[in-house]
């Protein structure tokens, strides 16, 4: 007994029957029905192994049963299922033209058990044999998902016939996965995305592999940006835990999907031309942040387009640090030249370190090499996340230490050393070091002149390049000017009282006025009490320092303390 | 905790009690001189404690700075209504659609009304005077 699902339609009752009645000793899933209506009906929800169908039935005949039930096949995107045609005629034309159209075979009434048997196995194995080879042909034996002779197959079809986006995916910096981890884990990591491309896909949707790390699919539930973004944004989130998942805590490639996707049928219907402009808006993705979609539109400038939340989002996690080790960092030889021009750019303060390892062979245990790579796991276990280390050749360590004094670096380097000689007796090797301020290029504290502007929490300096922050710390409104080496920190009364405390007035927690370019004072009518200046800018004021103005001002109208 | 949220409840822990303090004045006011200590209701004077509680922490709603008069009268309006109307069903004697109902809806946003209108023109005022402060300053 086997448990294939074979189908008789007959519309003659005893015919049916006894067709069942043979049938159900060898098959344990035999469904007899009456119509060609019928049929369609149950094939919409099984899928059958093999139908037996009669060509002569009132309302459908077999054929058009038969044409009816391969485009419903194709709908479903199923295989198609074996059909042998049933007859009680002895009508060769037909029996040409069922086999014509792609029947399996062709047997008259009434039936001989034996040779029905075996015609339904041969018509089933074949099939399977068919279905085998196909899938051999079509599939991409690691991923599962179709190859590009699969893709070639099905899309076009899907492509001419429904409505949807043809997508091409590309994963952003697969290469390094298999340059720095092994070809084993390159292939992991695909079969993983295929599992979650798979899982992120709906009902319907064409999935396909067409080489290294490219992948072409067809989606039919993705119409709009919205949606291409939310596909991108989840592959990617999903892509980046998946990863994390197999190359463990270290794993620090910033990989990601870009999708390129044409939609059909506003692009065309043409698979060819669809390829080439979901490929076009891949390399629009590819030119840009990656890690994001975009939908192909013949107006470039559309293709550009983009909000720019989602624009922030994608550069901060393509920016952002995965898995910080809570070691200071290695750049190497480029990041640590950028970091260092950036703390001569910025920083108030930073000490620059450099490290010598040498051995002298004959009194030491340890080789060279050990000795170095002792020495640099010391360093990354002692000095700050926010250090930065280089080995400039073997056994010279470059260190830069930023925001930190002479003093305070001689504590760190003490530190290197207790941890050095913590971590063994080295006898032969010989550490020596030389520690200096990194030249700083900003501006001096003299730079800043006056103060020029206020407006709402920010105060702008006259020096252009310099900037000023008002902050909480302690629960104090501080007030810190930041400007190379120049930093100061006071509270904002002393700021207020190095303003001038004439002319200047508070008028909310955050924002003092000079009192001379108010043009007037308003209320709405909703209550809210206004500042009008003189150059028509409008602020509100706290109600609580109203008191505070007025005797402000009243001071300055006799003409007393204030002055500007 | 912020300095506002701080406020709000230590005045509705003092409107609370003084919720409760005025429940038991009435009670010793209605006693004729000879108060009954059964007579006392705990359900009542919880209730008028409540009351206290949201009258009196609402109004740091005329703690924020940026709000303008109208939004804190109104922020101050809702719990203050909402509370006494709740509390007047819980406790059965406002039933709603009732004459008594009616007339203190009326009471309640003319109150408010009256409140806001006031504050506008004692604001309005200190405006006025500040404009002219600043006309004699430039004046100057």
């Amino acid at each position: 007994m086997t448990d294939n699902l074979i189908i008789i339609v007959d519309d003659d009752a005893d015919s049916l029957a006894n067709a069942k009645s043979l049938l159900e000793g060898q098959y344990t899933k035999v469904r007899a029905i009456r119509s060609g209506a019928d049929l369609l009906k149950l094939t919409a929800k099984h899928a059958p192994d093999m139908i037996l169908l009669d060509i002569l039935m009132p309302e459908m005949d077999g054929f058009e049963a038969y044409r009816l039930l391969r485009e419903q096949e194709k709908k479903l995107g199923r295989n198609p299922a074996p059909v042998i045609f049933l007859t009680g005629e002895n009508d060769t034309i037909s029996e040409q033209h069922g086999l014509t159209i792609g029947a399996s075979d062709f047997i008259r009434k009434p039936f001989n058990r034996e040779i029905l048997l075996r015609r339904i196995q041969n018509a089933i194995q074949s099939a399977k044999t068919i279905e085998n080879l196909t899938e051999e042909a079509t599939v991409d034996k690691m991923t599962g998902l179709l190859n590009k002779a699969g893709a070639t197959g099905k899309l076009p079809t899907l492509c001419a016939e429904e409505e949807g986006t043809l997508t091409m995916l590309d994963l952003d910096n697969f290469k390094l996965v298999n340059d720095l981890y092994g070809h084993e884990m390159g292939d992991n990591v695909l079969k993983a995305f295929a599992r979650i491309l798979r899982e992120a896909s709906s009902e319907g949707d064409c999935l396909c592999r067409t080489g290294g790390d490219e992948f072409l699919a067809f989606f039919r539930r993705i119409l709009r940006k919205k949606e291409a973004d939310a596909l991108a944004k989840e592959l990617n989130m999903r892509m980046v835990q998946a990863c994390r998942d197999l190359m463990g805590a270290e794993f620090d490639i910033p990989i990601g999907v870009s999708l390129g996707m044409a939609r059909v049928p506003e692009c065309g219907r043409s698979y060819d031309e669809l390829t080439r402009f979901a490929d076009a808006a891949l390399y629009q993705v590819k030119q840009g942040s990656k890690h994001s979609a975009a939908i192909y539109s013949p107006d470039p400038q559309a293709v550009k387009e983009d909000d720019l939340e989602s624009e922030m989002s994608r550069l901060t996690q393509i920016l952002k640090e995965r898995n910080r080790p809570g070691t200071a960092m290695w750049p190497g030889q480029e990041g640590i030249t950028w970091i260092y021009r950036f703390l001569c750019r910025y920083a108030n303060r930073a000490m620059k370190l450099l490290f010598s390892v040498t051995v002298a062979e004959a009194d030491s245990k340890e080789s060279f090499a050990e000795a170095v790579k002792g020495f640099s796991e010391v360093l990354a276990d002692t000095l700050r996340e926010s250090d930065a280390i280089l080995q400039s050749r073997p056994g010279r360590f470059f260190v830069l230490l930023p925001d930190l004094g002479e003093e305070d670096a001689q504590q760190i380097v003490r530190r290197i050393l207790d941890g050095w000689a913590e971590s063994g007796t080295h006898a032969g090797v010989k550490v020596e070091y030389i520690l200096q301020p990194q030249e700083i290029s900003s501006p001096q504290a003299g730079d800043v002149s006056q103060i020029a502007v206020y407006d709402g929490g920010r105060i702008a300096l006259l020096h252009p390049k310099d900037f000023i922050r008002i902050y909480t710390e302690n629960r104090r409104l501080c007030v810190m000017a930041t400007s190379g080496r120049y930093e100061s920190r006071i509270t904002l009364r002393e700021f207020e009282d190095l303003l001038d405390p004439g002319i200047f007035v508070r008028i909310s927690r955050f924002e003092i006025v000079n009192l001379r370019k108010i043009s007037s004072f308003d209320l709405s009518m909703a209550g809210t009490i206004r500042i009008i200046f003189s150059n028509g800018e409008e602020t509100w004021v706290a109600r609580r320092y109203v008191r505070e103005i007025h005797t402000k001002l009243d001071q300055l109208s006799k003409g007393g303390e204030a002055h500007e | 905790m912020n300095k506002l949220a701080k406020k709000g409840l230590l005045l509705g822990g003092i409107g609370f009690v003084v919720g409760i303090l005025i429940g038991l004045g009435v009670w010793l006011a209605s006693s004729g001189g000879h108060p009954v200590l059964s007579e006392i209701s705990p359900f009542e004077l919880i209730v008028g404690g409540i009351y206290g509680m949201l009258a009196m922490g609402g109004s740091v709603s005329y703690d924020v700075e940026h709000w303008s008069i109208l939004r804190c009268t109104l922020t101050h309006l809702v719990p203050t209504f909402l509370g006494f109307y709740v509390m007047g069903f819980v406790q059965g004697w406002l039933i709603p659609g009732s004459t008594l109902f009616w007339i203190m809806t009326v009471c309640w946003l003319v109150a408010y009304l009256f409140i806001w209108l006031s504050q506008y023109l004692i604001w309005h005022k200190k405006i006025k005077a500040l404009n002219e402060e600043l006309k004699k300053m430039k004046k100057r």
